[in-house]
């Protein structure tokens, strides 16, 4: 299981990292990165998502 | 090291709070770096780009150029679609944000800022009270560091500082420029509901009398993925369904108190990053420039040849806390409040202001008569307006 930024739908506005208490997502040069040992799937930056461009893998073997 | 990545004092983030720090900063004879992530000044605004005249004339000058309307009418819509007008609700301006911050960010280099633009700080750490910024174009030293970085305020995770926002505290929008509308260019409009906006609002500011920035921002506990993307659609075809829309942004507005302490050693917060806005309505620009100047003014001052005194700093949180802290406390608790709002309540509220004699209604009228039925609401607030 693993969260999975669609880059095609995000605008880059970084609601989502705003509200990760874990501090696990940072985004460089227009990509972003989810740190997957320090994210605890508290789905706070899926559910903030404006555009809806997080969404949860399940089928990631992580 | 090269000498010329070594400064003074380095700002990150050339926002709003970030330009006025850095220019001022600059003006009283320090040497500044400013280093912003974006190529271009400004864009893209996620912002309604509402200022009012009052807390801005006490930061800057408003040029005319960057001055898109002047707005003196707040129409407030209630669930129901009744709405009150409130003169004198909104004295201000809807601004050219990109060409009022590329002027502001001009001045700052006139006064000797360096701008590096379209680099973004990959990380940052103190050794020895001299501050580090790390960039893809070199690392960049400083003595006093002044994070502006905006509603993520990542930075200042690295200096210890807990500037993750709760749910509760951040709203998260979604805004467009729409055209080939007829609107009033000189009345700005909010619209109140639980369905339209749970927990927060719909904005619209005018930017011509045939266009405008429309947007909304709901509460982060209440958003769905995409929620706040989908009901500005809603809204948006619901009411202007022969909009041109031009452009559609995401973005997220913090609706917390202010970071406590704005000052740690030699590093400042200022701006979104620090969550210096009203809590109410979001509005952040006149909070920004406030902060930023003082924040530039102090950094200067605390600078005396290689040493940067980091109590002189503190002084800026003071003057923060002076000016608009308490404004502040009183939005925040405003805000708590309002969350208790039912879809029911605010139309019966709107209801009872329309039958009252036509004439001046001021906002805080009209939270007095919401709270006068809602006694423990008014008690929440009542400590905080009464201290």
């Amino acid at each position: 299981m693993k969260i999975i930024v669609s880059s095609e739908f995000c605008d880059m506005c970084g609601t989502f990292i705003t509200v990760c208490q874990r501090n696990a997502i940072s985004m460089h040069n227009d990509s972003v990165f989810i740190d997957q040992k320090r994210c605890v799937y508290c789905k706070h930056c899926i559910n903030v998502c404006p555009v809806a461009a997080l969404k949860i893998d399940k089928q990631s073997g992580e | 090291m090269s000498e010329q990545n070594s400064f003074d004092i380095v700002v990150v983030g050339g926002g709003p709070a970030g330009i006025m720090a850095a220019q001022h900063a600059s003006k009283n004879g320090k040497s500044v770096c400013l280093i912003d992530r974006k190529e271009k000044i400004g864009y893209p605004v996620r912002c309604g780009e509402g200022i009012g005249l009052k807390g801005f004339g006490i930061s800057n000058s408003i040029r005319d150029e960057w001055i898109r309307c002047r707005v003196n009418t707040l129409e407030l819509f209630a669930p129901s679609g009744k709405s009150v007008s409130i003169r004198n609700g909104f004295n201000g301006f809807v601004v050219d944000r990109i060409k009022m911050e590329t002027d502001m960010t001009n001045e700052a280099v006139q006064d000797g800022t360096c701008f590096i633009a379209g680099t973004e700080v990959t990380d940052a750490f103190a050794n020895k009270n001299i501050y580090s910024c790390v960039t893809s174009k070199g690392t960049f030293t400083c003595k006093c560091l002044i994070l502006a970085d905006g509603i993520e305020s990542r930075i200042a995770r690295n200096f210890g500082w807990k500037t993750a926002l709760s749910l509760n505290d951040i709203h998260t929008c979604a805004t467009a420029v729409v055209s080939n509308i007829a609107i009033k260019d000189d009345s700005c409009a909010l619209y109140l509901g639980q369905k339209k906006a749970p927990g927060g609002f719909i904005w619209i500011f005018p930017r011509s009398d045939t266009s405008a920035n429309i947007g909304l921002g709901i509460s982060g506990k209440y958003s769905t993925p995409g929620k706040p993307m989908e009901l500005l659609n809603n809204f948006l075809s619901a009411h202007f369904p022969k909009a041109t829309i031009t452009e559609v942004h995401a973005g997220g507005v913090p609706m917390g108190r202010w970071v406590r302490p704005l000052v740690k050693d030699g590093v400042m917060l200022v701006g979104d990053a620090a969550r210096q806005m009203n809590c109410l309505n979001g509005a952040g620009i006149n909070y920004s420039l406030f902060a930023g100047k003082a924040a530039g003014i102090i950094a200067a001052q605390s600078i005396n040849g290689d040493t940067c005194n980091h109590k002189i700093l503190k002084r800026y949180e003071k003057i923060w806390a002076r000016e608009f802290g308490k404004q502040q406390e009183r939005s925040y608790a405003l805000k708590e409040a309002m969350i208790h709002f039912t879809d029911d309540f605010m139309n019966e509220m709107a209801d009872s202001i329309l039958m009252q004699k036509e004439g001046k209604m001021s906002l805080m009228k009209l939270f007095l008569k919401a709270f006068s039925s809602k006694p423990f609401l008014m008690y929440k607030v009542y400590k905080l307006f009464s201290s």
